[in-house]
């Protein structure tokens, strides 16, 4: 693989890898640096696949491990602050009319929630959520990515949702007590 | 399609998974079905607030610079590769190096006192027979004579002169 095509590759793929990244390790230093040993492994490995086709699901299978290596090496329970979040939303927020204030304070409130929920699920469960929401991945992508059957990628995406479902309702709940 | 059924179905409604006609038979339940109906909405509720969350976002500029850094990463570590590969090679030649000369000198140390070397021009097979075998006071002619002798002769032939010396 030369220089050219690899920067081609590089700067395709790598906002995309970026932005999985982050949704697993939540951390914008450490998925920097999984991007980064990824594009090394696939410099590495890339004359040994040469499928176009499934370049992108390859690709995702070596960001999906080198999370999973770094859960491992680390392992570090995941879990955003709050201040994080609080830091994060305060850059993003609205003009100060009231209405759309409480509007925006109950949707900051649900994604503070869904962070939490999200943080409850086992780490198959948030791959496999994340691939299929936000990456919009087939089951058949994220089944080949997870080496997993496509019925337990779709089994595994119900319980997420599911899970998700009872964990918001009952922190909805405990915030109306 | 009974509630129990729409349960199961209704997430992969909501992701645009299901085939058309499953589609449809989730939608005429869900007319009908107020529980459905609430549950729908608390999963799209749930799937958009998830989409909407964002993540920082990071300028073509910065991506080049990522770049540029993965790729110094790939140099180095292709020159620590190389390094290791030389040193690996240097050391194996070392270690062969070490070897001859260790076992050289333990060749030489274990030789007897009276132990006279090879002559120049002399078979390795004469030199075995000659000096290994027989000590240097009981061989047959002296060693100067014997010289003079095999350098007229093909190595082939030292075997067949010793041996009739040998006798």
């Amino acid at each position: 693989m030369d220089n050219k095509e690899f920067e081609q590759l590089y700067k395709r793929y790598a906002p995309m890898l970026y932005r999985t990244a982050y949704r697993m390790v939540k951390n914008d230093a450490d998925a920097l640096d999984i991007v980064q040993d990824a594009f090394i492994r696939i410099f590495n490995s890339f004359t040994k696949f040469r499928n176009e086709a499934n370049v992108q699901t390859w690709m995702y299978r070596i960001v999906m491990n080198l999370c999973y290596d770094y859960f491992r090496k680390r392992k570090k329970v995941l879990f955003v602050s709050e201040r994080d979040i609080s830091d994060y939303d305060n850059n993003q927020q609205l003009p100060s009319d009231d209405n759309v204030e409480k509007i925006a304070d109950l949707e900051n409130q649900r994604k503070q929630n869904l962070q939490i929920a999200l943080d409850k699920l086992t780490l198959r469960q948030r791959t496999v959520f994340n691939l299929r929401i936000y990456d919009e991945l087939s089951y058949e992508d994220i089944s080949k990515i997870m080496n997993i059957k496509i019925g337990t990628a779709k089994a595994t995406f119900f319980q997420a949702v599911e899970k998700l479902k009872i964990i918001m309702k009952e922190m909805e709940k405990n915030e109306l007590r | 399609m009974n509630c129990d059924r729409v349960k199961q179905k209704l997430v992969f409604y909501v992701d645009g998974s299901l085939s058309e006609t499953e589609r449809n038979e989730i939608s005429q339940h869900l007319k009908q079905c107020d529980t459905c109906e609430a549950d729908y909405r608390t999963t799209v509720e749930m799937v958009e607030s998830a989409r909407k969350m964002k993540i920082p976002e990071h300028d073509d500029m910065f991506w080049n610079v990522h770049y540029q850094m993965t790729m110094s990463r790939i140099e180095q570590k292709h020159h620590r590769r190389t390094l290791i590969k030389t040193l690996k090679l240097a050391s194996g030649v070392i270690g062969v190096l070490l070897l001859f000369f260790v076992s050289r000198s333990y060749i030489e140390k274990s030789k007897p006192e009276n132990f006279v070397s090879m002559p120049v021009g002399i078979s390795d097979i004469a030199y075995n027979i000659l000096y290994n075998i027989l000590p240097s006071d009981k061989l047959p002619i002296p060693v100067e004579q014997l010289q003079n002798v095999v350098d007229l002769l093909e190595p082939e032939d030292h075997m067949i002169i010793l041996t009739e010396l040998l006798r």
